[in-house]
């Protein structure tokens, strides 16, 4: 590149930006071809997006769009639902059943030894808890994300 | 849609995106929506996949939102980004881009079509001059069509955005003066085209 061409885009690029006056075109076609490319280049492309393509990116996404149903929801909604049915309708009749039901497992439970009625117990603790660290881990847990490279 | 306050920091728009709040999302694209149409619609020339290529642009900005880490300006983040995806659009179609005009070749009788680009003397001065320089634009904007995608985006981003050579460089990931060199390299382009161009018409007439 010469060195004419490159003081002729310099003060060019100074006018576009405001910053002096345009270079003189008269009889200097090389700057009267200059002026053109400029005044193109600072042009608006042509076309046009729509007036609601913020929306339409939006809707495709789904951005803050209500969740749609989550079907193992209404799964384990069904079975608390007939879990109870089955429940109620296999219940002993009387009181006096599900009381006597109650003193025996009571004196099961009397008959057994500390030590088996401690395991018993940690080991209920340690399923308890084992259930609540992986709902919490899953919770947590999402698709690793990486920005976008270069190539990519 | 531009009701954006203008004290939402990047920050506070990017979290509250990431919160999923449509109204931050929109106000997003309505930020940068003329960002990405410069870069898609100077890029690509197919009418019927630029609008779909800016969408494409806001989806993958919208999945790898939680990755930007503020190191950059997000317009710049945003303009790689579009530029990658024009790209690999542009590669799937199989166009070629590195294929732009050669420089004009060295004074073929442009000498007296050169002149001819200021020589406008008639009594309708004012119609035939806005004729001719609608006519010029048009051959210019013929050029930067057929320009390499490099030249291309560095004098987008330059011209259009505003953006410095150093922003630029982050986005083409080139070293500041490949970028500066892409700037007045395509500049000269056009200039040449132009001319060489008109030397045509001139020679025709």
């Amino acid at each position: 590149m010469t060195d004419r061409n490159h003081s002729l885009q310099d003060e060019f690029d100074r006018h576009f930006r405001g910053d002096g006056p345009p270079p003189p075109t008269d009889g200097d076609p090389e700057a009267a071809a200059y002026e053109v490319v400029f005044s193109v280049l600072e042009e608006e492309p042509e076309g046009d997006l729509p007036d609601d393509f913020g929306e339409q990116v939006a809707n495709r996404i789904g951005v803050g769009t209500e969740p749609s149903i989550a079907w193992s929801d209404v799964v384990l909604l069904f079975l608390l639902v007939a879990g109870l049915c089955t429940t109620i309708v296999l219940m002993p009749s009387s009181f006096a059943a599900l009381r006597d039901t109650m003193g025996l497992i009571g004196q099961s439970v009397q008959s057994l030894s500390t030590y088996v009625r401690l395991d018993v117990v940690a080991a209920v603790g340690l399923v308890l808890a084992l259930t609540v660290g992986v709902d919490q881990l899953l919770k947590g847990w999402s698709p690793p994300r990486h920005a976008p490279s270069a190539s990519s | 849609m531009s009701n954006d306050a203008p004290e939402r920091s990047e920050r506070e728009l990017v979290e509250q995106v990431l919160d999923g709040e449509r109204e931050a999302f929109l106000a997003f694209v309505d930020r940068y929506e003329r960002l990405v149409k410069h870069v898609v619609f100077r890029m690509v020339d197919d009418d019927r996949d630029r609008e779909e290529l800016c969408q494409d642009v806001f989806m993958r900005a919208y999945r790898y939102l939680d990755g930007f880490r503020f190191e950059s300006k997000l317009s710049t983040w945003l303009a790689r980004i579009a530029r990658n995806t024009c790209l690999n659009h542009l590669e799937k179609k199989e166009v070629p881009l590195y294929a732009d005009h050669a420089p004009a070749p060295d004074g073929d009788g442009a000498p007296d079509a050169r002149t001819a680009l200021n020589r406008i003397e008639d009594p309708n001065e004012d119609v035939i001059a806005a004729a001719t320089d609608r006519e010029r634009r048009g051959v210019v904007r013929e050029g930067i069509e057929a320009l390499s995608e490099h030249y291309r985006t560095a004098l987008t981003l330059y011209h259009l955005e505003g953006m410095s050579v150093s922003q630029i460089s982050e986005v083409m990931d080139n070293p500041e003066g490949t970028v500066k060199s892409h700037l007045y390299r395509g500049r000269e382009k056009l200039k040449d085209w132009l001319l060489d161009r008109y030397s045509q018409e001139e020679l025709t007439l």
